[in-house]
């Protein structure tokens, strides 16, 4: 059986390549993965409210 | 070929196996669950076991509390990182004991269910200092909530993989779930499909069973339903927590997507996130000595 990741991790097919974890130092590098993670969330207050503050977070990381 | 559902009454037969404890054990997991237990008996349980007592002393010299003092015994401990604090590690240390595995596979499995777990733990933790919970529960609460994924996980991997195949990968010939679906709701969907369950009513049979309190078992039980009458605000806390800590990218895994926070949830903490940038980094920098110091 092969490792599984768990909690709501999604399989996509394989040519969608997900962008690079949040630790790269192009900001749009940075705002392309918060769009991956955020991807199909629906756009409540409190889903828009994270996301902004989630991007606000990162890009303060790079200065 | 897909199994048939399970059923709740296979469940509980695969369950009564894997999650047995000896009765000291047993007795250790409700004293480390209590609200106030009596600080001797606490000490004293946690020293029988020889296993849990070795690995709370050895987060408790961790970084992760980085105390001047070496901590040489569990009363020490107590006296220094706190009852609260000492009862958490050492819950995390009994459940993931309970749950070790020698196969390679499993226990590859295991850990990246510990490290999700971890991160909705220490996010939990530090959101609790903001909404006036008490931070050492808040962090068993999230270790434990999705526990009830671990059990399914364990008991047939393979019934396991078929879930995460139907809630996300689309074929020609599978029922898929559909996709325009809120990811958390997909996986639920997907679990009761293939399983006749979710995992949050095995998280409930499994808090009955190791008579867990009612806190731990709301919030391993009512994590995805928050709108339910019994969820109250630490279910609603570890709710949110779960949504950060994959909107954080602490597990930094390519295909991580973030769960949807449902309002009530978000509305009935109502924190302030004025600093939400503090916050976050310090969640960063907890859950990499959580991780170190509490998964071999």
């Amino acid at each position: 059986m092969k490792p599984t990741a768990v909690g709501p991790v999604g399989f996509v097919p394989v040519e969608v390549h997900p962008p690079p974890a949040c630790s790269a130092s192009d900001p749009a590098v940075v705002l392309q993965r918060i769009d991956w993670l955020f991807r199909g969330t629906t756009e409540t207050r409190p889903m828009q409210q994270l996301r902004e503050m989630l991007l606000r977070y990162r890009l303060e990381k790079l200065r | 070929m897909t199994k048939p559902p399970m059923g709740l009454e296979e469940l509980a037969r695969h369950m009564s196996k894997l999650v047995a404890m000896s009765p000291v054990r047993l007795r250790l997991l409700q004293c480390l669950t209590e609200e106030s237990p009596d600080s001797a008996t606490l000490t004293e349980l946690v020293e029988s076991d020889s296993v849990i007592a070795a690995r709370t002393l050895r987060v408790a010299n961790s970084p992760f509390f980085g105390l001047a003092h070496e901590v040489v015994s569990i009363s020490h401990a107590v006296s220094l990182v706190g009852q609260r604090s000492l009862q958490a590690m050492a819950l995390a240390a009994a459940v993931m004991e309970q749950f070790k595995s020698s196969d390679p596979a499993l226990h590859a499995s295991h850990q990246a269910h510990w490290r999700h777990s971890v991160a909705v733990a220490v996010c939990s933790q530090a959101l609790a200092r903001k909404a006036r919970l008490p931070p050492e529960a808040a962090f068993s609460a999230g270790l434990l909530s999705h526990l009830g994924q671990l059990v399914m996980l364990t008991i047939d991997p393979v019934r396991y993989d078929q879930v995460q195949e139907l809630a996300f990968q689309p074929s020609a010939t599978a029922d898929v779930v559909n996709p325009s679906v809120p990811v958390a709701q997909r996986l639920l969907e997907a679990e009761r499909t293939v399983w006749g369950f979710d995992h949050c009513e095995v998280g409930e049979q499994l808090a009955r069973l190791w008579s867990l309190p009612a806190m731990l078992r709301r919030c391993m039980s009512l994590h995805h339903q928050c709108n339910d009458p019994q969820a109250d605000a630490m279910v609603w806390l570890v709710h949110v927590s779960h949504a950060l800590a994959h909107a954080l990218d602490l597990l930094q895994e390519p295909h991580d997507q973030v769960p949807d926070i449902q309002v009530a949830a978000w509305d009935g903490l109502g924190l302030d996130w004025s600093d939400s940038s503090t916050l976050f980094s310090e969640i960063e920098a907890r859950y990499q000595l959580a991780c170190q110091q509490l998964m071999n």
